[in-house]
């Protein structure tokens, strides 16, 4: 589905990603894990085509994602940024509805399906009461909440999502990884940055761990998550809890 | 509200506010009398009133207005700015600096208008080609650009109003404040309204994807960069319009989007149209107030955009 070729993904002169190549394909979820500043966000823009690399390229089923319109890529690919950075007077439901927006024609409104679609994404995030909200209203998490409604209602095979459990409670951090597992199992794929070695474990078969030297290692989620790796590429010593192969690690404090 | 109710009751106001616009004057005339004079019967004084005088002059204030709001609504949709308004990228400060020079120089009315088409022009090439063309494009740059612009233009302005005479700050002064008396360009005006209103009604959805900021409607499959370019002339073609019909009115632009939003519309499908008519009547009203309440002196009609649109702001800030 989604390739990268030899990419190399620059931002203001340092290099987060040097000579990457990896395919994401139908049924697998990948997990991102890198120290604060290591330039995740900067490698998911390139994956989305919304950056462009230093060298190398990334297609969506053979096709450069340069040489794709971004109208026909929308309905495939669904983004769903780390930091919107708009403003948005509406309800909740017509935010959501935006998702819809590469599905429907580019004048006129959104269809009674979309509409039903949108309304459905709301019920996966338990947002259902808070429809006829004004989003400036909501509080973080279910803003949070309400953008990854607005990324399902997109209803694509292939999901670029950059820390979505940012803000999200325990519940509905469990709550939202159902959501992308059932994408998974539908013959979906994703790309998700996280945070919590937790989740990474749990929920990805592959992960792609970028240190700070624009170095990127990539592979079977089983193979890579061990406590070498990750005190590298976190910089810091930690500890296994819980038996080996299935512990989880925490910081040594 | 629901927007349907808010759309019927607006096209009511407006055509309540054409209506008094029509009466209400030097020679008051009655509904009747503005209906047979429309038609062409009854006194011959009052046709030529009307047919004359008051019909191009409320047809204007409606277009400006409506142009205003418009223009105010595409550029808050552009910066991502809710305080942005027709004059936030200093098209109006090339116009008046353009306008005003021509007044100091004691050229015609024509070339008056011509330098003030001018100055905006030049002002529009300069925010593009600074703001736009250079690198990467970036709303925050194209933002800036225009408010630095504006400043200039502000001192410019200061400058010509301190060299000028007795008679000829006065005309400056109103072409600052806005004036409706000399409308130039309506029918150019009516068809930039009606041709701009229609694309942005009917292509809204992309204004609305556009408030998530350029990563996310670029994801959503918005074309952003083109987007942004289109938005930008065609905010600047209405706000030129509405600075040759009648000056730099204040208020209509930045507060009409706002007032329909404090009622509770958001979609740019719903927010376009009734902005527009809003915009329109409201002008329609604020002129005719400055035409006739103290007549025969008339008053800069932007003095009166703020004192009618001020406690109706407050009054609904205060309900929500």
């Amino acid at each position: 589905m989604l390739q990268a070729q030899n990419l190399t993904v620059a931002i203001g002169g340092k290099v987060v990603c040097r000579d990457l190549s990896v395919t994401i394909r139908r049924g697998e979820c990948w997990g991102v894990l890198g120290q604060n500043g290591a330039g995740k966000t900067t490698l998911l823009r390139a994956l989305a085509g919304l950056h462009l690399p230093q060298a190398g390229e990334v297609s969506w089923d053979g096709r450069p994602l340069q040489a794709t319109v971004r109208r026909e890529l929308a309905r495939h690919l669904g983004v769903l940024p780390q930091n919107e950075g708009g403003e948005f007077w509406g309800s909740v439901l017509e935010y959501v509805l935006l998702g819809r927006f590469p599905h429907r024609a580019p004048w006129f409104g959104y269809s009674a399906g979309d509409e039903r679609i949108a309304r459905q994404a709301l019920t996966q995030m338990e947002l259902v009461e808070l429809a006829h909200r004004s989003l400036n209203t909501l509080s973080g998490g279910e803003r949070q909440r309400a953008a990854i409604a607005q990324v399902l209602a997109q209803q694509a095979q292939c999901y670029l999502l950059d820390e979505p459990l940012q803000h999200l409670d325990l519940r509905h951090q469990g709550q939202a990884m159902r959501e992308f597992g059932k994408i998974r199992e539908e013959g979906g794929a994703l790309l998700v940055v996280l945070h919590d070695i937790l989740w990474a474990q749990r929920c990805c078969d592959r992960v792609l761990l970028q240190f700070a030297d624009g170095r990127v290692l990539h592979g079977a989620a089983n193979e890579l998550l061990t406590r070498e790796h990750l005190e590298e590429l976190f910089q810091c010593p930690l500890r296994e809890m819980g038996s080996a192969g299935e512990g989880c690690f925490v910081p040594g404090v | 509200m629901s927007p349907r109710l808010l759309l019927t009751l607006l096209l009511c106001a407006s055509a309540l506010g054409l209506g008094f616009g029509l009466m209400n004057g030097s020679l008051p005339l009655s509904p009747g009398e503005v209906w047979s004079a429309l038609l062409g019967r009854g006194d011959s004084a009052a046709i030529e009133v009307l047919w004359q005088l008051r019909l191009p002059r409320v047809l204007a204030a409606f277009a400006c207005g409506g142009l205003l709001a418009l223009s105010g609504v595409l550029l808050q949709a552009l910066l991502r700015n809710s305080l942005a308004d027709p004059y936030i990228l200093g098209i109006s400060g090339g116009a008046a600096v353009g306008a005003l020079a021509a007044m100091l120089l004691g050229a015609s009315l024509a070339a008056m208008q011509l330098a003030s088409f001018g100055g905006a022009l030049l002002a529009i090439l300069a925010v593009f080609g600074l703001g736009f063309l250079h690198g990467e494009r970036n709303i925050y740059r194209l933002l800036l650009t225009g408010v630095v612009l504006s400043a200039g233009c502000g001192a410019v302005v200061s400058l010509l109003l301190t060299l000028a005479q007795g008679e000829q700050v006065k005309g400056m002064l109103f072409w600052l404040m806005g004036d409706l008396s000399h409308p130039e360009g309506l029918l150019f005006a009516w068809v930039v309204l009606l041709v701009l209103g229609l694309c942005a009604t009917v292509f809204s959805g992309g204004l609305d994807v556009l408030a998530g900021g350029p990563d996310k409607a670029a994801a959503l499959g918005l074309a952003v960069g083109r987007w942004q370019m289109a938005l930008y002339f065609a905010a600047a073609a209405l706000t030129v319009a509405a600075l040759q019909l009648g000056g730099a009115i204040g208020f209509v632009g930045l507060m009409m989007p706002h007032a329909v939003r404090l009622l509770g519309i958001a979609a740019h499908r719903w927010l376009i149209p009734l902005s527009v008519l809003l915009g329109g009547s409201f002008l329609v009203l604020a002129d005719t107030l400055a035409r006739t309440l103290w007549s025969p002196q008339q008053l800069p009609v932007g003095v009166f955009t703020a004192l009618l649109g001020v406690p109706f702001l407050l009054w609904l800030l205060g309900k929500r």
